[in-house]
């Protein structure tokens, strides 16, 4: 009994775990990105899903950056240019600009506006990791 | 001996002359080298030079409003994208057609360049300046057009990025 409990309590802190973690979906990421970038009409929940896997791709972001920092700073070069080949840098680009359009233009709807202070928050965050990155490619 | 020393004078005369015609063949060629030098500096260089209308002063006056640009900042904004965008996508599509150090060095040059880092930076405000309100029609096209373009120079990036794949930077590939 007990150890069925043991297990059990693994599991939730694992699957808690799961869930506290920011991820994306590149399939919704694409749809977001071309409705962004074809000025079609975007709702709150258009808007929601994009803050949404924009944090997920920060958290991605985030992960690169921590491997770019333990690597030799004389690889930076290359494994920035990697990533910045990639579709996350793209979308999450043109997310964080489209998002700060709206912020400025006062477009966020207000269930929106928390949840765009705390993937701001988490995209300074990362930012500010990576300046000894842009420092040295700079 | 009077004649003698007059030769011997013309002598020098012709020497220094032929000396002189020598020199000047011989810097001549150095000044032609040096051109030479000077118009593939200036060939590397022109991959990276954006069209006359490019301010580096304005650019930064721009990127330092950061998402704060008015309406009356919206004409300069198109501008500077405009005569930056499109050339330096161009810059990425030739470094793309080179291979080896060459492709290497080009590739560099490019991405690190000051118009470089203005046109992908000031390409993010361009969603904003189609949006505001009170935007004259023909400049909001212009600015719907340079965004499509600044999508360009992210594919054109990506190409240059797969091309310069196959060199290894900063290493000359025996070629």
């Amino acid at each position: 009994m007990k150890r069925i409990l043991l297990i059990l309590s693994a599991v939730l802190i694992v699957c808690g775990i799961m869930s506290a973690q920011q991820v994306y979906n590149p399939n919704e990421c694409k749809t977001l990105y071309t409705k962004i970038k074809k000025h079609k009409d975007k709702t709150a929940a258009d808007d929601a899903a994009i803050i949404s896997n924009a944090r997920g791709l920060t958290a991605f972001l985030d992960y690169k950056v921590g491997v770019m920092l333990q690597a030799d700073p004389e690889k930076y070069e290359q494994m920035f240019l990697e990533v910045a080949a990639t579709d996350e840098f793209k979308y999450l680009n043109t997310f964080i600009s489209y998002l700060r359009s709206r912020n400025r233009l006062g477009r966020l709807h207000d269930t929106n506006v928390a949840a765009y202070k705390e993937l701001m928050a988490e995209y300074d965050k990362m930012q500010e990791r990576a300046k000894p990155i842009s420092k040295a490619l700079s | 001996m009077i004649i003698l020393a007059g030769l011997r004078h013309w002598l020098a005369v012709i020497v220094c002359m032929l000396m002189m015609i020598l020199a000047a063949c011989g810097s001549g060629k150095g000044d032609n080298d040096a051109a030479a030098g000077d118009s593939s500096k200036a060939t590397t260089q022109a991959q990276v030079v954006p069209t006359a209308a490019y301010d580096s002063v304005e650019c930064q006056r721009l990127l330092d409003l950061n998402y704060d640009i008015q309406q009356k900042d919206i004409e300069s904004l198109v501008t500077q994208c405009e005569a930056l965008v499109e050339p330096m996508t161009n810059a990425l599509y030739s470094v793309s057609s080179k291979s080896g150090k060459e492709a290497s060095e080009a590739f560099r040059a490019v991405r690190s360049s000051k118009p470089m880092m203005y046109a992908t930076q000031l390409a993010g405000f361009l969603y904003l300046a189609e949006s505001l309100e009170n935007v004259p029609d023909d400049l909001r096209a212009r600015a719907r057009r340079q965004d499509e373009l600044a999508s360009g120079l992210q594919r054109a990036l990506n190409e240059a990025l797969s091309s310069g794949a196959k060199f290894d930077p900063g290493e000359d590939d025996g070629h």
